[in-house]
């Protein structure tokens, strides 16, 4: 009797060693994560997440800031197998580099999209986008969907031709630019600005900014929020179940991240994420074709 | 029978004379209220609600006023503002959830409308003057299908919490207590 | 079938009929008689809890237990009684209310909620039928409440007085007395037919005895020969009946009016509700019967509802179509405690 139950004992402790992968063994991958503002912002706000994921997949991934601009080329020489980008990004890398989509992040009143409003200062004499003939505007990064082209293209389709019809327009420098534009027309540096209308609500929930501050000459249509790739060599099984440990994460998970106990979601200021389809970014899609952006960009 | 003592006598008499100043009380109420003030607590309760609801109404004025305007983003992002100032707000819910509807966005519109049903039934009460009975109803018609159909296709939390917050929506709207 | 028989029937009947017709007449949708949610809205009248849509004192509950008492003094049966664990018997009114308000709604209305096609309280009545069994193993296993015994003083008065009382409140409103004007208190039958229907159900119930739960018990325990399990089949096919005719039956499993889908919640609600009824004598309708006919410990157990229904709202107990909040569901299994802990102190065999 003694005999046996050692044995149970020996063959369950095998089958327990069997099952945990101590960390450091397990297999390595890399997330390539686009920086919105900077890489200590980006390595600070994703850490935890980026921990989460490794736990769920028994993957040891390591979290890769990458800058906007150099994403599309640092994907294409195979420094990172998964992608968190914006939907535009998204979309360059699908078309170039056949990227595959996991998941889309939730943030904001819009979810798992978002859009951006032409603003101007409360006290404008600025009424509409025909007044905007000869002033001057300020976007965002011009590969932020939000910050750039959905603002453009809301032009475009009002018969507004921002290269020929505003004095001039300019994207601020630096980091936090979503918020220098917002800064810029509050503090009548331009007379307009795109801004993103998550950073609105953000802003004006955080007590930065009053609504009663602007007023928004038009909104974009929404369109698809930051978003979850992963290459197409990556192992099927493997993207499940990276996707499943994003669409299963709730306000309460959990995860140790350098000695702490996390809230993951919170941590990543993300509201959850869901699975769209790509048909779903095919608007971004057409706004890209119609402003003659990457990766439809006709020189 | 047993025979009466002298205690049950004083006990007797004492009950006797409270009767008496019970009957005496109850006989002279309606004379004797004029001199003390009486408290209609379900009157202070109506007009407390009609303070409240007048309240609110003033407060959200300018979100109503975009609205008419047309202006929907910058109505939502007064009620961004509003929300800082009067969080956990069933009107505040509500008016996102129909801006979201107007802007096109019933998604995101569906966790408003739950949100504000759960803080402020009036909103499916139809006797409240503030009842969104038949736009509630006519949310649930469309997207609860839709919804369904997510909910099939990609059986994650978020989908199913939109099933949940309909068949909600769609319970309170049928009534019972609540 | 027996005289007693055809009155246990007919009690049955005229529930499941003036039930349905209650909601025709105003009562909330599948609420024409629900104990639970009567407690709640009168205790919210009395100022027991703040809820603004759940106040209102329910004729029908006078009417049950004036109604009973009426009965009971006609028929010579009124007989003061009682000094069975008096304070058991509070916190188990209480305990069933908690019981009640996590499912939403009482014995009769899980029925009620049944017939008009609600499919969610299948889980409930699960939990009725295991907590009523449960609760005749407990008693076949020697667990003793100990009998009530005749009472000299009348303290079998007090609660029926009560009500008259209450009585004078629903015809005399004071300033004091809190009504609800939006919600689903504001839904009820006119006055006079509310107090009408409820007085005739409670003459009837006290004539026959009828309880849901004892029918129940007394049809795992005697089968088809009970004449209570006829009383339960009569309501069922009057209730049926009339939700089909008044074109209140709408089946189906989600969306129901007052009810949530929380299954485990709905059978651990109930089960405490039937392991309570059966240890006590009686489901809370029955209870209050019982108080009408001089049953000083039901009384005890009414006085205990009411207190639940105060508790209930104010401490977030009560389930919503959202589902069942932390705190009912801590309530809950604090109740099934409480019974447990209960039904092994009042062993037979242990005190022996």
């Amino acid at each position: 009797m003694k005999v046996h139950l050692l044995t149970f004992l020996f063959v369950l402790l095998l089958l327990t060693l069997a099952a945990c992968q101590i960390e450091g063994t397990r297999p390595k991958m890399r997330i390539g994560y686009m920086n919105c503002n900077s890489e200590p912002e980006t390595l600070k706000r994703f850490g935890a997440l980026n921990a989460y994921l490794s736990r769920e997949t028994g993957i040891d991934f390591e979290l890769v800031p990458v800058d906007t601009q150099d994403f599309v080329e640092r994907f294409a020489a195979g420094e990172f197998e998964f992608t968190h980008t914006n939907s535009l990004l998204y979309l360059i890398l699908r078309k170039e580099q056949q990227l595959r989509l996991l998941a889309t992040e939730k943030r904001g009143r819009y979810g798992s999209s978002t859009s951006s409003s032409i603003i101007v200062r409360r006290d404008s004499p600025i009424k509409s986008i025909d007044d905007l003939r000869g002033k001057r505007m300020i976007f965002g990064p011009q590969l932020a969907p939000s910050g750039f082209l959905t603002s453009y293209d809301l032009l475009l389709s009002r018969g507004f031709d921002p290269e020929k019809e505003l004095s001039y327009y300019a994207i601020p420098a630096g980091s936090f630019k979503h918020e220098k534009v917002i800064y810029a027309v509050y503090f009548g540096e331009f007379d307009a600005g795109a801004a993103p209308s998550l950073d609105l609500e953000l802003m004006i929930g955080d007590g930065k900014i009053s609504a009663d501050d602007f007023r928004v000459l038009a909104e974009s249509p929404i369109v698809p929020y930051c978003t979850f790739g992963a290459r197409d060599s990556v192992d099927p099984a493997l993207a499940e179940k990276f996707r499943q440990a994003l669409i299963t994460l709730t306000p309460e998970t959990l995860v140790e991240f350098n000695g702490e106990k996390i809230k993951v979601m919170a941590s990543a200021w993300v509201d959850g994420y869901e699975t769209l389809a790509d048909s779903d970014y095919d608007g971004l899609r057409a706004m890209a074709k119609r402003a003659n952006m990457p990766p439809y960009q006709v020189y | 029978m047993l025979p009466i003592d002298g205690f049950q006598k004083l006990i007797g008499l004492a009950i006797a004379v409270c009767l008496l100043g019970l009957l005496g009380l109850l006989m002279t109420a309606p004379a004797a209220q004029h001199q003390t003030v009486t408290v209609n607590k379900t009157l202070e309760r109506q007009l407390r609600d009609q303070a409240r609801a007048a309240y609110l109404e003033r407060i959200y004025q300018p979100v109503a006023e975009l609205r008419r305007a047309g202006q929907i983003a910058e109505a939502l992002l007064m009620l961004d503002e509003l929300k800082r100032q009067y969080p956990q707000e069933g009107l505040g819910e509500l008016l996102t959830g129909e801006l979201l509807m107007e802007r096109q966005v019933p998604r995101q519109a569906i966790e408003h409308f739950y949100n504000a049903v759960r803080l402020d039934g009036d909103f499916v009460d139809r006797k409240s003057a503030r009842n969104r009975h038949a736009q509630l109803s006519q949310l649930v018609e469309a997207q609860l299908p839709q919804a369904l159909e997510r909910q099939r296709q990609n059986p994650e939390p978020g989908a199913e919490q939109q099933v949940k917050q309909l068949y909600y929506l769609q319970s309170r709207l049928a009534g019972g207590c609540e | 079938m027996s005289r007693h028989g055809l009155l246990v029937m007919g009690a049955g009947l005229s529930l499941g009929i003036l039930g349905v017709l209650l909601v025709v007449l105003g009562n909330p949708t599948n609420s024409g008689i629900c104990v639970s949610c009567f407690v709640e809205n009168s205790a919210g009248a009395l100022g027991l809890h703040d809820n603004p849509r759940m106040q209102y004192l329910r004729p029908e509950l006078i009417g049950f237990v004036l109604g009973a008492l009426v009965m009971a003094l006609g028929g010579r049966e009124f007989r003061s009684r009682g000094g069975s664990a008096p304070a058991l018997r509070l916190f188990s009114g209480i305990f069933m209310i908690v019981g009640c308000a996590v499912f939403i709604g009482c014995p009769i209305k899980l029925f009620f909620r049944l017939l008009a096609g609600d499919l969610s309280t299948l889980a409930g009545l699960v939990g009725l039928v295991a907590g009523v069994w449960l609760g005749i193993k407990g008693l076949a296993q020697g667990v003793d409440l100990g009998g009530s015994h005749r009472q000299t003083g009348g303290s079998g008065l007090w609660v029926p007085l009560s009500f008259v009382l209450l009585l004078g409140f629903v015809l005399w409103p004071p300033g004091f007395l809190l009504v609800s004007s939006r919600g689903s208190a504001t839904q009820a039958a006119p006055v006079l037919w509310a107090l009408g229907i409820g007085l005739l159900l409670g003459a009837l119930a006290q004539r026959s005895r009828f309880c849901i739960t004892g029918s129940i018990r007394d049809s795992l325990l005697m089968g088809y020969r009970a004449p209570l399990l006829w009383g339960l089949v009569a309501f069922i096919l009057g209730g049926l009946v009339t939700s089909l005719a008044t074109g209140q039956f709408q089946p189906g499993y989600y969306g129901q009016p007052g009810a949530h889908t929380d299954i485990l919640w709905s059978f651990l609600g109930m089960l405490l509700v039937g392991l309570i009824a059966v240890l006590i004598g009686g489901c809370p309708f029955r209870q209050l019967i019982k108080a009408g006919e001089g049953d000083a410990d039901a009384g005890l157990v009414v006085l205990g509802m009411l207190l639940g229904g105060g508790l209930v709202q104010s401490w977030q107990i009560a389930a919503t179509s959202a589902g069942v909040s932390l705190y009912g569901k801590i309530a809950v299994l604090t109740g099934l405690i409480f019974v447990l802990v209960n039904m092994l102190l009042h062993r037979e065999t242990l005190s022996a």
